[in-house]
């Protein structure tokens, strides 16, 4: 499953999406586009990260109130809109789990699971499949996003930058790291 | 933070069900709503403030300068007698620095000095500077007196109308005895006194008495002579009703306690 197909837009659309933009910062009724464009991924970035669907609906209601609250603080620097929204998502995301509204989740599916295997070198086993999906469990937050974005949501390490306000080397640096974690608890299992 | 949960193979949802949950228009009101009222805004509070603090700075400044012309008035007609003018040229350098009681040590003995030998040449004079220190507070006042060819040739006034006086002194040295057998401070028969105010030192700290009457309080006369000998005892704020019945303000009184 991909989760943010439009991220790679031509410059056509990126123009069109910013004219979008310079409407909605005067007329808030002019968002609409937007929200349309975005909901769909928006929701699943933030689904995929709980276990509440009706919370996931609610958190992203929040998320494209606050864009349009603060829309006439947005610049545009060359990329997707999306990523100022992701951040939005990523910051009221964490801010319900910190008043415990929800809980923080992973969702995985079996073929990411296998793909995840062959990232770590080991053997496409059932056996390996249950010590992987043990070891993931186990991981710190921080690297648990870094691995869910690259690995599960195929991102890339542009966008995952974008998200995290975070260079593209760094985010290449952490994920690599974080793999590195993954591997020692898949290791320290055995 | 903790990861609580990891499901596999969740259920995924439809891009229709998705696309149903849509609802523009509550986010729109929503947003509406959430909306920070400008009296909640940082701008608001910040512009109120200012107009608060410049508004406080002004009426401050005012009441300074009002109260500041109010002494140039009171000062200036202290000035009117000449023989104040040589006080104020003998010691308008050595009071800058000078402790309050040195200040009137000073003013008394040469208001005696002039009062016995009044001498005209002393009040060739272009400006005089009448510089006076309470506490820490600092008035300077320059009023121009006379030419500097004139000769003023006018005695002195020794006593203004309606001078109080205890003991019949006005200003100078009065003896702990004098004082003790004075009930009441003294004005011509044209004024009545009917409150005052004494700054003394009462053995701890310079106090400010406020007495609401003419009379001289035993307590009062016994902290005085306690504490005070060789010390300034200035009785000011003396208030009068005149033969009409209006209330008068009144020349201070300044004594030295002596033994």
């Amino acid at each position: 499953m991909t989760v943010n197909p439009m991220y790679h837009q031509t410059n056509q659309r990126m123009e069109e999406e910013l004219s979008w933009i310079r409407r909605a910062q005067k007329d808030p009724e002019s968002f609409g586009p937007l929200y349309k464009k975005y909901h769909e991924q928006i929701f699943r970035y933030i689904y995929q990260r709980m276990d509440d669907e009706e919370q996931a609906f609610d958190i992203t209601s929040q998320v494209f109130m606050k864009a349009l609250n603060n829309l006439h603080k947005y610049e545009y620097r060359g990329v997707p809109f999306s990523s100022w929204l992701y951040r939005i998502a990523k910051s009221e995301l964490y801010q319900s789990f910190r008043d415990r509204k929800s809980e923080r989740t992973v969702n995985i599916e079996s073929y990411q699971l296998f793909e995840m295997i062959d990232e770590i070198e080991e053997d496409n086993s059932e056996m390996n499949k249950k010590r992987l999906f043990a070891s993931l469990a186990k991981l710190k937050e921080k690297d648990m996003q870094l691995i869910e974005m690259r690995f599960f949501e195929k991102r890339s390490f542009k966008e995952m930058g974008e998200i995290l306000e975070i260079t593209e080397n760094n985010a290449k640096v952490k994920t690599f790291r974080a793999i590195e974690k993954l591997k020692q608890l898949f290791n320290t299992k055995s | 933070m903790e990861i609580k949960k990891v499901n596999l193979d969740r259920q995924n949802l439809s891009s229709s069900y998705i696309e149903k949950k849509q609802d523009f228009n509550h986010v729109l009101k929503s947003a509406k709503m959430t909306k920070i009222p400008t009296w909640k805004s940082p701008w608001f509070y910040g512009a109120v403030g200012l107009s608060s603090v410049a508004i406080v700075a002004m009426v401050f400044t005012n009441y300074n300068i009002k109260k500041e012309l109010d002494d140039k008035k009171a000062t200036l007609k202290i000035n009117n007698n000449p023989s104040k003018a040589v006080i104020a040229k003998n010691a308008s350098k050595s009071m800058e620095e000078a402790p309050i009681t040195q200040i009137a040590a000073a003013h008394s003995s040469t208001l005696q000095k002039e009062a016995l030998s009044p001498n005209p040449s002393d009040l060739k004079i272009e400006n005089v500077t009448i510089e006076t220190k309470v506490d820490n507070a600092k008035e300077f006042i320059s009023a121009p007196l006379a030419e500097s060819t004139t000769q003023i040739s006018k005695t002195p006034v020794k006593r203004q109308i309606g001078q109080p006086t205890i003991n019949g002194i006005a200003n100078g040295i009065i003896r702990v005895d004098h004082l003790k057998n004075s009930n009441l401070i003294e004005s011509n028969s044209s004024f009545e006194i009917t409150s005052y105010e004494v700054q003394y030192f009462n053995g701890r700290q310079d106090v400010v008495a406020q007495i609401r009457s003419n009379a001289i309080p035993e307590e009062l006369k016994d902290q005085i002579i306690a504490n005070n000998v060789g010390e300034m005892i200035f009785i000011t704020g003396i208030k009068g009703l005149d033969e009409n019945g209006k209330i008068v303000k009144l020349p201070s009184i300044n004594l030295k306690l002596s033994k």
